[in-house]
């Protein structure tokens, strides 16, 4: 056995490696990184769409995806290449939906955004399940690629030059819709804050 | 104006300075706190489709285990043990199609392969098949004359028993002869 067959199969081994060990034949190493990235991707799916059943297939879409090209990984960041393969369902879905819509011209789709969700846990009380709420609901508001890279940048840590490549656009359109993102987030969320 | 239009648009990167901002980090474990609390997880049956889809995939490229150094060249050697009857055969038959005249028909193809392999045989029986009693018999002899170094016709003696007995007959030939002209 080679060396990155045996580090492939540790559950600590790293992305690269366990990705490498699986186009190698070992499927316990796939079963690693879905389980490393599965609330990351997850969440990310459904703050995206606000949708769960949506959240489910874009989650088993991005995965099928990276099993079927697996090969085509180059060393590199795994996470961003994930997220880039997601980014890519979601918004060939919404594409599906909505018909051929450039990205950029989804800034008004924001209404599309129906939140569901699993239902507030038993032990959250009513006012935690309401600002659980709230906030998604906000984020659901924003304009699809504004929301994004606050999704991105806050659940996954990307850099903006990362985020910047999976959006297809310049670094400074990424900070510039972080900024958006975070500045009407901060707004609403105060002014809900303070009306209460 | 259009420049200055265009600098409030997108601004240089150190403008937007919102990883210094507390209030992201608050939002961000807010998102984080919602997102655990209602999202729940993607469907078992989701997971499965996955985990069958990467095993099946993982099937197909999954490599042969390493072998020890010893295996192929034992593998080698066995192989070709297994296959040197048949090279010796193949170059012999070749050698004798070359040797033997056309007319003289395939099964002294035979008979030149059998005198080769058996040169070194005291007593010498051959097994031919289809040897007609008759005409086929004395090409033998002549063929063995001529080609094969005999100085005198060798006896050729068909086996009675084998007379008209269909047509997978085989006969036996007993002979001898001057081993100094082989």
């Amino acid at each position: 056995m080679n060396m990155t067959y045996d580090r492939g199969c540790r559950p600590d081994a790293d992305d690269a490696d366990c990705l490498c060990a699986y186009c190698a034949g070992n499927a316990e190493a796939l079963r690693h990184l879905v389980q490393r990235y599965r609330s990351l991707l997850y969440g990310y799916a459904y703050a995206l769409c606000g949708n769960g059943a949506e959240a489910d297939d874009i989650f088993q879409e991005t995965w099928l995806r990276v099993i079927r090209h697996a090969a085509r990984f180059r060393a590199g960041n795994f996470k961003g290449w994930l997220l880039r393969i997601a980014h890519n369902v979601a918004i060939d879905r919404i594409r599906k939906k909505r018909g051929e819509v450039a990205y950029d011209r989804l800034e008004n789709q924001s209404e599309a955004f129906h939140l569901t969700d699993a239902g507030p846990s038993p032990a959250a009380s009513c006012e935690t399940a309401d600002r659980h709420r709230e906030i998604l609901r906000q984020v659901g508001l924003l304009p699809l690629p504004q929301r994004e890279v606050f999704l991105l940048r806050t659940l996954s840590a990307l850099s903006f030059r990362e985020i910047a490549k999976i959006q297809k656009v310049s670094i400074n359109t990424a900070l510039g819709r972080m900024h958006y993102a975070v500045n009407r987030l901060r707004e609403t969320l105060t002014a809900r804050g303070e009306k209460q | 104006m259009k420049a200055i239009w265009r600098s409030k648009k997108t601004p240089p990167a150190a403008q937007y300075a919102v990883e210094d901002d507390k209030s992201l980090e608050q939002l961000k474990s807010l998102l984080e706190e919602a997102l655990e609390a209602r999202m729940g997880g993607p469907s078992g049956a989701v997971m499965q489709k996955i985990h069958d889809a990467s095993v099946a995939a993982a099937g197909k490229r999954r490599l042969p285990a390493p072998s020890p150094w010893w295996r192929p060249a034992a593998a080698a050697l066995l192989i070709a043990a297994a296959l040197s009857p048949v090279f010796f055969l193949v170059r012999n038959t070749h050698e004798a199609r070359q040797s033997v005249p056309t007319e003289i028909g395939p099964y002294q193809a035979v008979a030149n392969i059998l005198c080769l392999l058996t040169v070194d045989t005291e007593d010498q029986l051959w097994e031919v098949s289809s040897l007609d009693p008759g005409s086929e018999r004395r090409q033998l002899s002549d063929w063995l004359l001529e080609y094969q170094g005999f100085s005198e016709t060798p006896e050729i003696i068909l086996s009675p028993a084998d007379h008209g007995q269909g047509e997978t007959r085989w006969h036996s030939i007993p002979w001898s002869w001057d081993r100094t002209h082989v």
